[in-house]
């Protein structure tokens, strides 16, 4: 948003809580990543509010104080993009049609989107280049129409597990599809390649390859001379005069004092639970329930990502010489998923379903995580020698595949944001209260996926096969709570993401997505972001 | 063979990210209820949870210098009973993990868990003096492990958990904040260097 506003000539300020960290600021630091958690706040100071279903029924809620169970991603300016491990899916023409597609379903809130894969594809294929996205392209039956014939980077350096995987894929009839990365291979502009630690989930890229907003295009934004980024700026309310426009960001800088800033047009992007948040603490003269809430839908509709993980161990006393030298090769990524079940029929028969993506990947090597894991046995802790042993026989005597699966985690009304009536952060503002109800749907899949994946490695040949499909709502991948639609009863924003009831008022985050689609989301953000950039652009002339 | 285990999957690391924020008993019980888990939970631990804050993490190494007397023997003797030194690897004493424990328990741990390690070092002592031994680090090693297994079962695993977390931090932490002496556990086990590092503190009090 901001790098193609600023380059059009408009005249940016980006506001963000968190500070601007250089990329040498980023250090490989697991004591001080994992002890500290250095790019969230602290709870006590900005606490949420976290509503679950209990084993009675009844719905239970926690200060995340009390229980350190918070959605807090990346406070820093670029946000959750610093953290992420770009891992780049497309969304596909049915992920933006599961109501027409697949039908209602009981309890769920779907909905199709009000625009098609065709209105994003161009989008898509500008991220590829001006976010930096590796991969190549190939055809299966699952491919997304391209309007370029491949990535504008080659694919990173792969594992030979990949070839592994795609062996066994093949044999079974599977399309292995190579995995798009967010990451330059080699040095473009002022971002160097990658450096190949495989230390990327949850850490900042200290190479800038990874094109986290930060490094691939705020920087590019400020540069212009049009974009100004103030970090340590809490905006605590977006104002609003009688007419119903948005006349002023209204924040508490680096030294707690409350400024304000106007701007013809304003864009919200702090997240889905703190995005909804902000727009119901902006109440106004015209807007009494909050900021572009005359639906009354602000904050419904969360979305997390159905998820379920497995993972399985590659013993080498089982394997030959040149398979046992095979996995111990040092490359960190594999880069592969499977999308064969994006739509399935049930065992037992029944209309097809929506299914997923199923990523595989090498174990994330932060080694104290590891150990840590290594530490749980069935019948209690494990230590001593025997513990010692386990880490031996993790660390030198095998290798590891995991997969992860992504599907839909169904809308629902038990799935929002509200304001929470007692708890206040710091700023003295009420804080978020986010009930995280799930669907029960959303189980059903990803079991069925889960169960895929475990088949995949078990025909690798690995062993000691664990899954565990998550009912709970992944705390990362967030979306909904401000859902576009052409009806302004039923949706917040209209299909340019410009709130109904706020003409100057745009949301651009994941927030937008009435469902959330079966990849991660980050892809499909960006690419939104620029065609909303066009529209502002074209829409408020200088 | 695939197996139904929530507790033997590693942590996410790819699309799944986590933020790093500790994982606390509480979370996990929270966590689990939100899954849907039945429980059965006996006790839990009072106080204020969440992440430590205010400190530097230059202030860590500076810390990891300091050790004073007991309960620091007791845990110390614990430490070594969950990873013991041999003479072909490396163990908690090698990687000075009390010294980690000292400043984990000013900069890191939360209240509650301060209190459930002091509780727990205390009872290791009086355990050790009911059974005849001036204190629980003069036990033999196997009577160690037993009284060790004591208070674990007396403190619903409380106490191992914290002290075990904390120890595996000085294990495989980077050796910057005065653990992992000379790389001793990254070596032992294979794992790379892991760079950039973290920047070394600032000042360092004189051995």
């Amino acid at each position: 948003m901001a790098a193609t506003l600023a380059a059009a000539g408009r005249s940016v300020i980006v506001l963000e809580k968190g500070p601007w960290l250089r990329r040498e600021q980023f250090f490989k630091d697991e004591i001080g990543r994992s002890r500290r958690a250095p790019f969230t706040p602290d709870l006590h100071l900005e606490p949420q509010v976290v509503e679950y279903a209990g084993g009675d029924g009844a719905w239970h809620a926690h200060p995340t104080p009390e229980t350190g169970w918070d959605f807090w991603n990346a406070c820093l300016v670029g946000g959750a993009s610093n953290l992420m491990s770009g891992y780049f899916h497309r969304l596909k023409p049915q992920d933006l049609r599961l109501l027409s597609e697949f039908g209602p379903i009981d309890g769920a809130n779907v909905a199709d989107w009000p625009i098609g894969y065709d209105d994003l594809e161009p989008y898509y294929d500008r991220v590829e280049r001006e976010v930096g996205v590796s991969g190549r392209a190939i055809d299966h039956p699952r491919a997304d129409r391209r309007s370029s014939p491949d990535f504008p980077y080659p694919p990173l350096d792969e594992h030979p597990l990949a070839k592994w995987f795609d062996r066994t894929c093949e044999a079974r009839g599977l399309n292995p599809i190579p995995v798009p990365r967010a990451i330059l291979p080699f040095a473009a502009g002022e971002r160097r390649g990658c450096e190949y630690t495989g230390i990327c989930a949850g850490y900042g890229c200290s190479s800038g390859a990874k094109g986290s907003s930060r490094a691939a295009l705020l920087s590019r934004a400020t540069q212009t001379g049009n974009c100004e980024v103030r970090p340590e700026s809490m905006v605590a309310a977006i104002e609003s005069d009688a007419r119903g426009r948005a006349v002023a960001a209204r924040y508490f800088d680096r030294d707690g004092r409350e400024r304000r800033v106007t701007a013809r047009v304003f864009v919200v992007a702090c997240q889905a639970i703190e995005t909804a948040r902000l727009l119901l603490l902006s109440t106004g003269p015209a807007h009494p329930r909050g900021l572009a809430n005359g639906s009354g839908l602000v904050g419904r509709n969360l979305l997390f990502s159905a998820a379920g993980f497995g993972t399985g161990h590659f013993p080498f006393p089982s394997f030959s010489a040149t398979e046992v030298e095979e996995l111990r090769a040092p490359q960190p990524f594999v880069n592969r998923a499977l999308q064969d079940w994006y739509a399935f029929t049930p065992e037992g028969g029944g209309s097809p379903l929506k299914g997923g993506t199923i990523d595989f990947l090498r174990l994330h090597p932060d080694p104290i995580a590891q150990a840590v894991h290594l530490t749980r046995a069935k019948h209690g802790p494990l230590w001593g020698r025997p513990l010692k042993e386990r880490l031996y026989r993790h660390f030198r005597e095998e290798q590891h595949f995991r997969f992860e699966v992504f599907a839909d985690w169904l809308p629902h009304d038990d799935c929002f944001v509200a304001l929470d009536p007692k708890v206040r952060d710091h700023w003295g503002l009420p804080v978020a209260r986010v009930r995280v109800g799930r669907h029960p749907h959303n189980k059903k899949v990803v079991e069925y996926l889960t169960a895929r994946g475990a088949e995949v490695l078990a025909a690798m040949g690995a062993q000691r096969i664990r899954t565990r499909p998550s009912a709970g709502p992944s705390t990362n991948l967030l979306a909904g709570g401000c859902r576009f639609g052409d009806d302004p009863a039923t949706s917040v924003l209209d299909r340019d993401c410009r709130a109904h009831d706020v003409p100057n008022l745009y949301v651009t985050d994941g927030s937008f997505m009435p469902t959330g689609g079966s990849v991660p989301y980050t892809w499909t953000i960006y690419a939104n972001s620029f065609r909303v950039a066009d529209r502002i652009a074209q829409r408020f002339a200088r | 063979m695939t197996a139904q285990d929530a507790n033997d999957e590693p942590p996410p690391g790819g699309g799944y990210v986590s933020c790093g924020r500790r994982i606390g008993r509480r979370e996990f019980l929270a966590r689990a209820a939100a899954a849907g888990v039945a429980l059965a939970v006996t006790s839990v631990s009072p106080g204020c949870g969440g992440d430590a804050r205010g400190w530097r993490m230059d202030e860590l190494g500076e810390r990891v210098e300091r050790l004073s007397a007991a309960p620091w023997r007791a845990l110390e003797a614990a430490q070594d009973v969950m990873l013991p030194s041999a003479p072909d690897s490396p163990g908690a004493r090698d990687v000075n993990a009390i010294g980690y424990l000292d400043a984990a328990m000013v900069l890191l741990i939360p209240a509650d868990e301060r209190e459930i390690v002091l509780a727990g070092a205390e009872r290791l002592d009086r355990i050790a003096r009911s059974r005849g031994a001036v204190r629980y680090a003069a036990l033999s090693a196997s009577v160690r492990a037993d009284v060790l297994h004591v208070v674990h079962d007396e403190t619903h695993g409380d106490f191992t958990s914290v002290v075990l977390r904390n120890t595996l931090d000085a294990f495989l932490g980077d050796p910057v904040y005065g653990v992992n002496t000379d790389e001793v556990a990254w070596k032992w086990l294979g794992v790379p260097l892991r760079r950039p590092r973290p920047p070394a503190p600032a000042r360092r009090r004189p051995r």
